[in-house]
């Protein structure tokens, strides 16, 4: 759920700066016009200014440009989508290795896909077909605790998937194959999201071991944490050299594929298995894609700048910004995206002074959005969030405003009646004066423009009497501090949330559902925790936290307009019943690409670019 | 000499131990945060910690996770840096293999590097010797304060900006894909990296050699050179320099043995893929077992540069005895 939202913090945050200098606008909304005459052939350059989070393997990877990879190149999957942006239909579902979208049973219980006849894997197992137990094998692997893969739960609404998982079933019993191009999910209660999560990398198929076809993972048997570089290819590509790999030796003897250096680079070249008959959604019109990992921000722009790299995962430095906002040249090569992400400010609904509702929604009101928004870059890095789901999932949601200020700068007098209503504010003057207001635990990302930022919302809620304890740390510590319950922090306002798919059920449980309550990750407001969970974790206040579980619940096996409707709902509920968030932006994917970059278009699937669409000027 | 030899070897090793004590402290047991935790993955169940923790072998007594550890550091085929420990947890590959494939890198780095420096240290530290207060010396001093002054990523981006992104003249930074580590050499991509660490070492190498020299010139043996009517070049290189430079040859040892460990701001600069970079991007993602193994790898760097430069000492300077 929470996927790479650090990473893109980072990355986001190298080049903030560049906010105040890029100023706001700009951005090529990119060229998203498909040019005609488009070549094939050529080497796609990429600089990773980070390396991919889990190796690029299917099951665990977890990043928005690992995610890429897979689904432009490696890891087809049942359903997909046009790989296109959030404009351009790229939230709709569409079949990939299945015939078509799957049929549902009238109890939405059982669902049934057919597979696409004909698609082979890549060398060396160019003679295996795609078959439906392959996706058997697949979420097999995804519910194996020794995978450790990164998104289990959304597969737990099929019949027999935990049991599976707590090694009381040898077999996940929702899961048959009653012919090799039918695949049959019984569910153990309807899911209105089921589609969806045939879309994800973790479900693509694994073929059978051709040592020993009773393997239970296949081809992955043995690599429970390094199957990324062990993927045999349903796409277009497959790692340089991965036809090498000798799949009958014991998996600690299989040599991983040269075009696969984790830490350094990667290669993807053309998987000759691969026909563009059997795959109606993908271009590929490249044919080979060349990536690095590491070097600098600044070193990678240069070399966008000077034709020696296409683009990378990261922005620019602030004059880099600067440079391809203002001049006329480059500006075609600066591209600015809506995705499923939004930035917010969280306040753990357990901790003092935000245990009250009216010092939380004070803070919606005293909060200067727009001032925000300046430094973090401007409206480049994407609109001012009002509400919590980002418009581009729920679009009805476009408009709410419940607090609505001038200009988005937030209003004092406003917040201070909100804050009058606090039991922190005894004389009921709209200034907290409690002691729990005071030296409040504030604790933010270290990386540029968030201290700034930070210091904006400090100056900001000092109106309304709190004063903070910032504290600042690298990205991901900041993170797992925000994200552990047991570090009590009652406030971070440099986190950003990014869904896995264009469902809001992909935004909203993994953030405000009480199954999220895990040791680590993710309902950071605490929302839903009981005075049992209060107290193991030594909260002051064991009062338990407000809860949307049951309207949450009721959403999921809804479909279609039913379902839009129930997650607005949600929204509502949060941002005037519960107030857990300060939202202040929706996330856009900002990318510069070098000139020979046609056809640019984001992938609102993973949120990067779309590699399965990308052509090269004069092709090879 | 033997003795000696061996009074140092159980020296390294007591120095090694202490080192692996400190790394498994601050690596292992002080991080705030289980590691189980961080092991376990993204969906965690308490389950699933408690088998991450075993499998970690942190529900073992704390003598018994620092052995399985520390036996990492023997190097013995099946303890060195050995995969059960020393795996990944970012690239899941084993760390051996990440510091084996990134040495060749450092190692070119560094020796180039430094034998850059020598050759612009040495010199200049001697002519500043023997032409004191000349024009030669304040330039040769000047030289020594921009080097010891500037930033090394400062230099490093100027020098790719100028050398580079304006005038053509030098490669940009990293090794293109399958590119070899000599094919790098030969096509000029160390240049950069070379002269930007040769320059900011070098300047304290001129001011070192500058103040030993000064001080040996001094000598009576020196003067006695001088008296049997040998030539200036010979009493300065023969006599002089033989004697000065061995502050230097200590300086050679940490520095060689430090930047073996992995030349961090230079590798990650200018992307050259070596175990400085690859310590960096460890640091940056929590990758203890990494870390762990670089900082080894480092400390054992050192420590035996510092073992070869006091050997060597004795054919340098005839006054050293070992006993």
């Amino acid at each position: 759920m929470k996927r790479h939202a650090r990473l893109l913090a980072l990355a986001a945050s190298i080049a903030l700066a560049a906010a105040a200098c890029g100023g706001g606008g700009g951005g090529n909304k990119s060229n998203q016009t498909p040019q005609a005459g488009l070549k094939k052939g050529g080497v796609l350059r990429i600089g990773l200014a980070s390396d991919v989070h889990q190796a690029l393997d299917p099951g665990r990877e977890y990043y928005t440009i690992g995610w890429e990879f897979l689904k432009c190149c490696l890891a087809r999957t049942l359903l997909a989508f046009n790989f296109l942006g959030p404009n351009e239909k790229g939230n709709d579902l569409a079949p990939d290795l299945a015939t078509g979208l799957p049929e549902s049973s009238s109890d939405g219980l059982t669902w049934t896909f057919h597979i696409r006849p004909d698609v082979h894997y890549a060398p060396p197992l160019q003679n295996v077909t795609v078959t439906a137990q392959d996706f058997i094998r697949a979420l097999m692997r995804v519910a194996d605790s020794k995978v450790a893969a990164s998104y289990p739960f959304y597969y737990s609404a099929i019949q027999g998937f935990d049991d599976f998982s707590a090694g009381k079933a040898k077999t996940i019993s929702g899961l048959s194959a009653p012919d090799p191009a039918t695949l049959q999910v019984r569910l153990a209660n309807p899911v209105g999201y089921l589609p969806y999560v045939f879309t994800l990398s973790a479900s693509s198929p694994v073929p059978p071991s051709p040592s020993d076809a009773s393997a239970p993972l296949g081809v992955a048997t043995g690599h429970d944490q390094n199957y990324g570089q062990f993927v045999v290819s349903s796409g277009p590509y497959m790692w340089k050299g991965a036809d090498k790999i000798d799949f009958s030796k014991p998996a600690d003897q299989q040599a991983g594929p040269p075009g696969f250096q984790a830490g350094k680079s990667y290669v993807l070249v053309r998987n000759p298995s691969w026909k563009a008959s059997t795959d109606p959604l993908r271009k590929a019109n490249i044919d080979e894609i060349d990536v690095t990992v590491g070097g600098t921000v600044a070193d990678l722009t240069k070399k966008i700048e000077a034709g020696e790299l296409d683009t990378m995962d990261a922005l620019p430095a602030p004059e880099g910004i600067r440079d391809y906002a203002t001049n006329p040249d480059l500006k075609p090569f600066i591209h600015s995206d809506p995705t499923f992400g939004t930035w917010y400010i969280n306040m753990n609904t357990a901790m003092p002074p935000f245990d009250d509702i009216h010092v939380r929604k004070a803070m919606n009101w005293v909060v200067d959005k727009s001032g925000l928004l300046r430094l973090v870059g401007g409206s480049i890095q994407g609109p001012i969030a009002t509400h919590a789901i980002p418009d581009s999932m729920v679009p009805s949601l476009k408009g709410y405003d419940p607090y609505s200020t001038p200009n988005h700068s937030g209003d004092a007098a406003k917040a201070k009646q909100e804050m009058a209503q606090s039991k922190y504010d005894t004389n009921h003057d709209g200034v907290c004066d409690a002691s729990a207001c005071k030296n409040v635990l504030m604790v933010i990302d270290q990386t540029d423009p968030q201290p700034k930022m930070s210091a904006l919302i400090q100056q900001n809620i000092e109106q309304i009497g709190i004063s903070v304890n910032m504290k600042q740390f690298q990205t991901t510590t900041m993170y797992t501090k925000c994200e552990t319950a047991t570090e009590r922090v009652p406030t971070c306002p440099s986190e950003g949330w990014y869904a896995d798919f264009a469902d809001p059920y992909a935004f909203v449980t993994g953030l405000f559902s009480s199954v999220s309550l895990t040791p680590s990750c993710c309902d950071d407001s605490l929302m839903g925790a009981t005075t049992a969970q209060l107290k193991e974790w030594k909260y002051s206040n064991t009062t338990p936290t407000p809860s949307i579980d049951d309207q949450l619940n009721a959403c999921v096996p809804m479909l279609g307009a039913q379902r839009e409707q129930c997650y607005a709902n949600i929204d509502k509920a949060l941002m005037e019943n519960v107030v857990p968030w300060v939202p202040y932006r929706f996330a856009n994917q900002v990318v510069i690409t070098s000139k020979r970059v046609q056809n640019y278009h984001l992938d609102a699937s993973t949120g990067w670019i779309s590699l399965s669409q990308l052509a090269l000027a004069g092709g090879a | 000499m033997s003795r000696y030899l061996i009074r140092r070897f159980l020296f390294l090793l007591f120095v090694l131990w202490v080192v692996s004590i400190l790394t498994f402290l601050i690596f292992v047991k002080l991080p705030p945060g289980n590691p189980a935790v961080r092991a376990a993955g993204r969906t965690q169940t308490p389950e699933t910690i408690a088998a991450a923790k075993a499998a970690l072998g942190l529900d073992k007594p704390v003598w018994v996770q620092y052995w399985r550890f520390a036996k990492g550091l023997i190097p013995w085929p099946g303890f060195f840096l050995n995969r059960q420990v020393y795996f990944s947890w970012s690239n899941f590959v084993p760390v051996r293999q990440q510091i084996v494939g990134r040495l060749p890198v450092t190692i070119v780095l560094a020796v180039g590097a430094g034998i850059i420096w020598l050759l612009m240290g040495i010199p200049i530290g001697v002519i500043s010797a023997i032409k004191r207060r000349t024009l030669a010396d304040r330039a040769g001093m000047l030289f020594a304060l921009f080097g010891v002054s500037a930033p090394q990523f400062w230099l490093a981006y100027v020098l790719l900006f100028v050398f580079w992104y304006k005038l053509h003249l030098a490669p940009s930074s990293g090794i293109p894909i399958g590119m070899g580590v000599w094919s790098a050499v030969l096509h000029g991509r160390f240049i950069l990296p070379w002269i930007t660490l040769a320059l900011t070492y070098s300047a304290f190498y001129v001011r070192i050699l500058r103040s030993s020299m000064i001080e040996t010139l001094d000598e009576d043996f020196v003067r006695t050179a001088r008296a049997k009517g040998l030539s200036e070049r010979r009493v300065i290189i023969r006599h002089a320099l033989r004697v000065s430079i061995t502050p230097v040859i200590t300086l050679l040892g940490i520095d060689l043995g430090y930047l073996l460990g992995g030349a961090i701001i230079v590798e990650n600069v200018f992307n050259l893929q070596g175990v400085g970079q690859f310590s960096i991007q460890a640091l940056f993602t929590n990758d203890f077992p990494a870390v762990m193994g670089v900082t080894v790898l480092a400390a054992l760097f050192i420590i035996v540069a510092n073992l070869v430069v006091d050997v060597v000492y004795a054919f340098l300077d005839p006054r050293v005895r070992y006993t």
